[in-house]
């Protein structure tokens, strides 16, 4: 619950902030009817999740000016500035609330109070602009103190008090968080030690208490817990300290209080200078009438900027060209060999490393956004399914590009969906399994490489291979006849068309998921593979690049072209000699194990034939080796990923160009991709 | 270790929005009963912060709750919140005399609520 609340009061600032600069527009153009339709939205999704946290007083106030702008929509009435002015106070409240949440100050809770009797007035249309005015002269008058009063306090609990589960504590405690506190304990009453009750305070107290605007109220309110014969309060006013009248009052009805009436006296003068010090400081501060710890958590919160994301694209974008600029630079200074302009171009190189870094930090967000969401699924689906699941996630500040976590929303829930459907049993089928009733689904993410990694376990009943191939058999997905061993037939469940669900259910089971789940995440060059076990549980990981615009590559030549490489799936480069190559199985032998190679001239149709070939590029892909047998290796590039044209966008093993150093095209490899068809075919 | 509080109505939506309430505010483990009687098993031993109970409930009153639990002396100090829509005084003063720690009317504004289960959790 604290949990949706902290995420609903972060979701609510950014709604205020967007309807704060709406509003500065509608100052000025009040008949913009998109922006009055973006304020009723928005004031509409406050009230309603207000409500639902309990916040009652903003629900209250909201409401009112929702109906406002629900008539202004309509026509009825016209935006006037009165109602812009409370709408801006009213946001300034919801603020105000959000972050102190219980614990407003007494001047805060004065300025709340003024601002909802401003809204609740629009309701009635007995405001007129120049109240408005007043009550905005008012909180600041009431945010500096303006009434010094001292009280004075017997306080003699009846001998039941600890009876009536009260603990006098509590009183001393409240009145410390209203105003500064002076006691004295009268012990009087404390008898000898054999007639001790253990059950009885024996005790009572007498207190000054002083500070500003303490009304009664107040005093009352401390006190709810005992009766009107357990205490007496008097107020004095400290103004002109004690007046006569008040020294008899303290004469008569305290005579034996504890406290002199010289020592009260002395209390209100010292409470008199602590007034005027803070009232001093006030003026001086008068841009910020609020307490002084209040410019902390201001300044706090600027150092948190928004960007419109189209802003950090053209920021990524330019620094790409940056890079390219900065590599042919290189090349140039190479050719020339002139000292100092290869000095000034390393360093330029350095910076425009920097550059790039920065950008792509800009960019990243860590993974736990998406948390909400997926426990909230987690949460929906399982009661809809009628199963228990406890939710842990690991590793959910990894950082990750914002492009990259949007796109994975939709398969992640996807595949947590699968996972509850599918996956985690019901509460009786896994007590008869001897499994606790309650299934665990992990969320594990993590760094590796320039990769980060997503996993999502359950400890659910796991896949059963032999029931994939049956099921992928009757609907055409491979031959009878194929035998495929386990991790192929699991790698089953991401083809086009495949569900083994006997009906389609709201949960899951349309057959259109898995292969689109596997397709959004090799849109992102990531690669997606499961692994399960039977009564055990399933793994789905995915593997995920850190960015998607700039990546590391090897530049390798095949015949008159070069081609890049992502240096995130490169084990190692070899002279094929060196591997004892088998021509015929186009296999090597790497780490005294045989891998298949695939020879990319051959490929890419360029020229055939092994004997030429001088290098091979070990890969992995998911703890599997493969050789890739090209001409030539050429040296690291730091490669700006350009999208291929409309009519090359569709081939196979390639994801994008670069610009090399030179200005010549290079094309780069995608090798998940390459393997899944050459190979596992 | 959470505080333990038992709420005693026999009505489900009052006990709802109680319990909503408080857990909202309040990190805290709640006990909830349909009558005095269910509310009476939670007192075995175990250490209870507050009893919230309505006045009038089948099987076993608030009265009669509250009564049985003085009785305990581990719960004698306890915490109590009396919540009823009755306004008869006579009715009132039978209470009272039970030594409670505070009275809530029936229907109770959250933070009115709120205030009162504050004091009393200290």
């Amino acid at each position: 619950m604290i949990e949706y609340q902290d995420k609903y009061i972060a979701d609510a600032l950014q709604l205020i902030s967007n309807v704060e600069e709406v509003l500065l527009k509608l100052e000025e153009n009040p008949m913009w009817n998109e922006g009055i339709q973006e304020i009723f939205r928005v004031l509409h999704t406050l009230k309603g999740s207000a409500g639902m946290f309990g916040l009652n007083q903003i629900e209250s106030f909201t409401h009112i000016l929702e109906n406002k702008y629900h008539l202004i929509r309509e026509g009825t009435e016209q935006l006037s500035p009165l109602v812009i002015q409370c709408t801006f106070e009213a946001m300034d409240l919801i603020v105000l609330m959000l972050e102190s949440k219980e614990n407003l100050s007494e001047s805060k809770k004065q300025r709340v109070l003024h601002i909802q009797q401003a809204i609740a007035g629009l309701e009635t249309q007995y405001v007129t602009e120049s109240e408005i005015f007043q009550t905005d002269i008012s909180h600041n008058q009431y945010s500096t103190p303006s009434q010094a009063s001292i009280w004075l306090i017997r306080f003699i609990p009846d001998s039941d008090l600890f009876m009536r589960g009260v603990n006098p504590m509590g009183v001393f405690r409240e009145i410390a968080e209203l105003a500064s506190i002076q006691t004295r304990v009268n012990f009087q009453d404390v008898p000898s030690l054999d007639r001790f009750k253990y059950n009885t305070t024996h005790l009572s107290w007498d207190l000054i208490i002083t500070g500003s605007d303490i009304s009664r109220e107040a005093i009352e309110d401390v006190f709810m817990f005992y009766l009107d014969n357990e205490y007496i309060a008097l107020s004095l006013n400290a103004k002109d300290h004690l007046s006569d009248l008040e020294l008899e009052a303290i004469n008569d009805s305290f005579k034996d209080f504890l406290f002199h009436p010289d020592e009260i006296q002395a209390e209100c003068m010292k409470l008199e200078s602590r007034l005027a010090a803070a009232m001093k400081e006030n003026t001086l501060k008068t841009y910020n009438p609020e307490e002084p710890g209040n410019i902390e958590v201001q300044t706090k919160k600027n150092s948190v900027i928004n960007v419109a994301s189209e802003r950090l694209d053209d920021y990524v974008n330019l620094v790409s060209e940056l890079v390219i600029l900065n590599s042919q630079m290189e090349l140039q200074v190479q050719k020339y060999a002139n000292p100092e302009m290869s000095k000034l171009v390393s360093s330029l190189n350095k910076l425009s490393r920097k550059f790039r870094d920065n950008a792509l930090h800009m960019r990243l967000v860590q993974i736990d956004v998406l948390l909400v969401r997926l426990r909230r699924l987690i949460r929906d689906v399982s009661l809809k399914l009628g199963k228990e699941v406890e939710f842990v996630s690991e590793g959910t500040d990894t950082e990750l590009d914002k492009t990259i976590i949007n796109a994975l929303e939709a398969p992640l829930l996807h595949i947590l969906r699968n996972s509850l459907d599918h996956g985690i049993e019901t509460p009786e089928e896994r007590l008869r399994k001897n499994k606790s009733r309650q299934g665990i689904i992990r969320f594990i993410s993590f760094y590796s490489g320039a990769n980060v990694f997503i996993q999502i376990q359950d400890d659910g009943k796991g896949i059963d291979p032999e029931f994939i191939r049956t099921k992928a058999i009757e609907k055409g997905l491979i031959n009878a006849k194929d035998t495929p061993d386990k991790k192929e037939c699991l790698a089953l469940i991401f083809a086009p068309g495949f569900t083994t669900a006997e009906t389609v259910s709201e949960i899951s089971g349309r057959g259109v998921g898995m292969d689109v789940v596997r397709q959004t995440i090799s849109d992102l060059r990531g690669e997606i593979d499961v692994d399960s076990e039977i009564n055990l549980g399933t793994s789905v990981t995915l593997k995920l690049p850190l960015t998607l615009s700039i990546i590391d590559t090897l530049m390798v030549r095949i015949e008159n072209s070069i081609f890049l490489i992502p240096l995130s799936s490169i084990i190692s480069c070899h002279n094929i000699s060196a591997l004892q190559p088998d021509t015929y199985r186009r296999q090597i032998v790497y780490d005294s194990e045989l891998i298949p190679t695939i020879d990319l001239a051959e490929e890419f149709c360029m020229d055939a034939g092994l004997a030429t070939k001088q290098k091979v590029v070990i890969i992995s892909h998911f703890d599997k080796y493969y050789g890739l047998i090209v001409d030539e290796v050429i040296g690291e590039n730091q490669a700006v990923i350009r999208p291929l044209s409309y009519f090359h966008r569709h081939q196979e093993f390639l994801s994008g160009a670069s610009i090399l150093g030179d200005g010549r095209l290079a094309l780069i490899l995608d090798t998940t991709k390459l393997i899944k068809r050459k190979i596992l075919k | 270790m959470k505080k333990n509080v038992v709420i005693a109505d026999d009505f489900e939506n009052t006990r709802w929005v109680i319990e909503f309430t408080i857990k909202n505010n309040f990190d805290i483990n709640i006990l909830k009963a349909e009558n005095g009687k269910e509310a009476l098993q939670y007192f075995d031993g175990r250490p209870i912060h507050l009893l919230i109970t309505d006045l009038n409930m089948p099987e076993m009153t608030g009265i009669e709750l509250i009564e049985q639990v003085k009785q305990l002396s581990a719960y004698q100090f306890l915490p109590i919140i009396l919540l009823t829509t009755e306004t008869d005084p006579t009715k009132r003063n039978e209470a009272s005399a039970l030594k409670i720690t505070a009275w809530i009317k029936k229907p109770f504004k959250q933070d009115e609520f709120l205030k009162v289960v504050k004091k009393c959790l200290g």
